[in-house]
């Protein structure tokens, strides 16, 4: 079974399709471990913290190819069997996921990859678990993305939203074969002229393999995408706190940047396409923030005892250890002091006045010269 | 009410030009339910102290972000008293890793943090990953498709169209020669005006007084060759004479080569050794264009509201017209009639060597279907900018990979494959697989 949820929605809806490859039947040294935990967090996140009055979610596939097990515990306990995300069971997915959205114009479509996946240039080709059968066809059982992007455009919901999560390989392959993959939808000039149809994509660069210290666990572009929905991507034109496509985008590259430090490599920020604004996800309580916390000149973290507090002193917090690096923290939007003490007379001890934290994320810098 | 004057400073080099970048003022003042924030303002930046957007507000507390093309968020917290009349609030962007490389980091193409570029720099000197360039200027004129009927995968035709990926005697020229006479070219060695152990900076611009022409059948079409040892070479667009589209002179061209260290973790992709990234210093369109290239179109469109007039009514200058008509194609619904349509019309007709006009104007057809006519034209405009050659921007050559893609779907569904559009289709392929998705202008390997 690839729907693991549905639910009649009176009204427009959100319908969402997540695609996890960690194993590759006849690639196993390419396997993956993390894409199997990305889908499973990203589908969980879903289910459990999906909030969207005007487009309460309607459905979810769920396919992935995982070495360990093809259990999925429901967020109300029951455990249900996953397909493996074979090209046939995707596709297959795919248009279902397609037909439900086709029910009217004002749905949103949601659609996750975290896998292996080929790109050169302007293209990207998603590889499904059963990739690499056929040696004479290597793009046989492979998603040709661009050409399924157009082809999503026959898809009745005008909002659109995809997530690739996918490193990219051997994109050599790509560039010598004249067949991209199969683009599962096929476009057509004489698509149904709904109106404008937005449809922002997120790409991911970082490798899914164990370079990036990601066996296991959700890769650091799923990690990033789960936190910015939770508040680094929103604001509050209306009052309320609201994910939207576009400032998704600033969060996701920001926790990315700030998760593999200099590490991050300019081309492993998430690169995006057609930032439109959608709104997204409403947030229920208030966002939570990203903040990094550090001292100026930066040598003068390692001997500060940094810490934060809320405006009237209440709440204090302590960074455990001094380090050299500065301090990340996730703060609930809101007003905060925030503080660096020091021992010796090297650095000149510093508060803040009452600072406001509000999305996407905030640098607090202390002044600590003498 | 109190006037608060914004800008943003980046950079302090004097031949930087000034740019309007996107920026939100937040109310975080206590009284929740009367919060006035105001969103999608444009404010002006770079090195000139002089000028300031001005916002009228309410005492109280605000928030001031601005965000850069890169993604970069900088941001201020302000107090507004019932005396404040008027003040004025510096955003500053100083992370910059050199005061040359300021737009390049303000559009995306450099590490955000100064110490990621310098380890990063580090990292390559110490593994002898830092490449030794060489760049070579290309120039040629191009005859419009009118003039000049040629088959299109004749040499002469992709030369003369900028399709230089598609000539293989092209891949195995030795680096450190120069390109040579046999081929229907050659070119011209530039030195760099900057550099430091891992980037390079050129700068181009005709340093002409006199308004050049773009209304003309023939224009003269330039691109830079960059090629090392071992590595693909790779070539880019180079968008010159570049008039400021408010007819405020001619702006640079810059060009940055960056050296990236190879990891075997990550297909080298349209990057292998180096990286090539084109900006224009035009205070109009210059952080538009950059905006585009790092898929921010809410944010380009923001900017695009203060210019559309000028680009709309004027057309300075084309290229710089076709940047924005990217804008709105990616903004807007293509299916109610605007006024700027009959604009991208007039980029198609009046510069017949701008493949991106005939491009957008085939786009435009295409969400236009209320007759079989239009659909016909938007076929024919398709093939107009595939035969125009090179699009000047990346998005060009997307477009008219999807526009071809989905003709020849339609053609294959009716059992009646479209050859013509099938032959185009093909090469734009072998186009888009080579060209660099991060940046604005068509950036492609050989």
């Amino acid at each position: 079974m690839t729907l693991v949820f549905e639910e009649h929605v009176d009204g427009p809806a959100t319908h969402v399709i997540v695609i996890g490859v960690g194993t590759y039947t006849y690639m196993p040294e390419e396997g993956l471990s993390s894409p199997p935990y990305s889908a499973r967090a990203f589908a969980n996140w879903m289910l459990k913290k999906y909030r969207n009055p005007k487009k309460p979610l309607a459905s979810l596939e769920l396919l992935v190819s995982d070495a360990q097990t093809t259990e999925f515990t429901l967020p109300g306990g029951e455990v249900t069997c996953l397909e493996k995300a074979s090209m046939t069971k995707a596709k297959e997915a795919i248009w279902q996921w397609k037909d439900r959205s086709d029910g009217r114009c004002d749905n949103l479509v949601i659609f996750y990859f975290c896998g292996h996946g080929i790109a050169s240039g302007l293209e990207t080709v998603l590889l499904m678990d059963d990739y690499g059968r056929n040696p004479n066809a290597m793009m046989e059982n492979a998603i040709d993305f661009r050409g399924f992007l157009l082809g999503m455009d026959k898809c009745k919901a005008r909002e659109q939203c995809y997530f690739v999560d996918a490193c990219r390989k051997i994109s050599e392959t790509l560039i010598e074969s004249d067949y991209q993959g199969d683009p599962v939808i096929h476009g057509s000039v004489r698509h149904s002229s709904l109106g404008m149809r937005r449809a922002p994509v997120y790409y991911s660069t970082v490798p899914g393999g164990e370079a990036y210290g990601r066996s296991n666990a959700p890769s650091v572009f799923t990690e990033a995408l789960i936190k910015s929905l939770e508040g680094a991507g929103s604001d509050d034109p209306e009052g309320d706190w609201r994910i939207y496509t576009d400032r998704l985008n600033v969060g996701i590259t920001y926790l990315i940047e700030r998760m593999m430090g200099n590490v991050a490599r300019l081309e492993q920020i998430c690169p995006a396409e057609n930032l439109t604004r959608i709104t997204l996800h409403y947030i229920d309580a208030k966002p939570i923030v990203p903040v990094t916390i550090g001292c100026e000149p930066n040598l003068a973290n390692k001997e500060a005892e940094l810490f934060y507090s809320h405006c009237d002193g209440s709440n204090k917090t302590t960074r455990p250890n001094a380090q050299t690096s500065d301090w990340d923290v996730d703060l609930k939007e809101g007003e905060y002091r925030f503080s660096a003490r020091f021992a010796n007379q090297n650095y000149r001890s510093r508060d803040t006045d009452c600072r406001h934290v509000r999305p996407p994320y905030r640098m607090i810098r202390l002044e600590v010269r003498q | 009410m109190s006037r608060l004057k914004l800008r943003l400073q980046i950079g302090l080099e004097e031949n930087l030009p000034e740019f309007g970048v996107v920026a939100n003022v937040y109310d975080v003042s206590s009284r929740v339910s009367e919060r006035k924030s105001v969103r999608d303002l444009v404010i002006p930046a770079g090195p000139f102290p002089e000028r300031f957007e001005e916002v009228k507000l309410d005492p109280g507390q605000y928030v001031i972000e601005a965000i850069l093309p890169s993604g970069e968020v900088i941001s201020e917290e302000v107090s507004i008293d019932e005396s404040t009349e008027q003040r004025e609030l510096l955003l500053k962007s100083d992370v910059s890793p050199h005061e040359w490389l300021a737009w390049q980091h303000f559009a995306g193409n450099v590490e955000r943090s100064r110490d990621a570029y310098y380890k990063r720099q580090q990292s390559i000197v110490e593994q002898k990953d830092a490449v030794n360039i060489r760049a070579d200027l290309v120039s040629l004129l191009t005859l419009p498709p009118r003039i000049l009927e040629l088959d299109m995968s004749s040499p002469g035709a992709l030369v003369s169209r900028g399709l230089f990926f598609a000539l293989p005697q092209l891949k195995d020229i030795d680096p450190t020669q120069p390109l040579p006479d046999s081929l229907p070219f050659f070119g011209v060695l530039v030195p760099p005006v900057i550099r430091d152990p891992t980037s390079w900076v050129y700068f181009f611009e005709q340093d002409s007084t006199s308004f050049p022409s773009y209304e003309v059948e023939c224009f003269k079409r330039h691109y830079l060759f960059v090629r090392s040892q071992g590595i693909p070479a790779q070539y880019c667009v180079l968008p010159v004479p570049w008039m400021q589209a408010d007819f405020h002179g001619e702006a640079a061209a810059q060009v940055l080569v960056r050296s990236i260290a190879v990891n075997p973790e990550v297909s080298p992709a349209t990057d292998p050794g180096y990286r090539i990234s084109v900006t224009v210093h035009d205070h109009v369109v210059g952080s538009i264009i950059s905006y585009l290239g790092t898929g921010k179109l809410q944010a380009a469109a923001t900017i695009m509201k203060k210019a559309i007039e000028m680009l709309e009514e004027k057309v300075a200058n084309p290229m710089a017209a076709a940047a924005g008509a990217y804008v709105l194609l990616g903004t807007e619904d293509l299916s109610q009639p605007k006024d700027w349509h009959d604009w991208v019309g007039n980029l198609m007709k009046w510069f017949p060597w701008l493949p991106d006009g005939a491009i957008q104007h085939a786009w435009l057809k295409m969400n236009q279907q209320d007759s079989e006519r239009n659909l016909f034209e938007a076929r024919a405009s398709l093939l107009e900018g595939y035969r125009r050659g090179l699009p000047f921007y990346s998005k060009g050559v997307g477009m008219l990979r999807d526009g071809l893609a989905l003709f020849a779907n339609d053609a294959r569904a009716a059992g009646e494959p479209d050859k013509e559009i099938e032959a185009a289709l093909k090469l734009v392929r072998q186009l888009a697989l080579r060209t660099n998705m991060r940046q604005p202008f068509a950036t492609v390997l050989l």
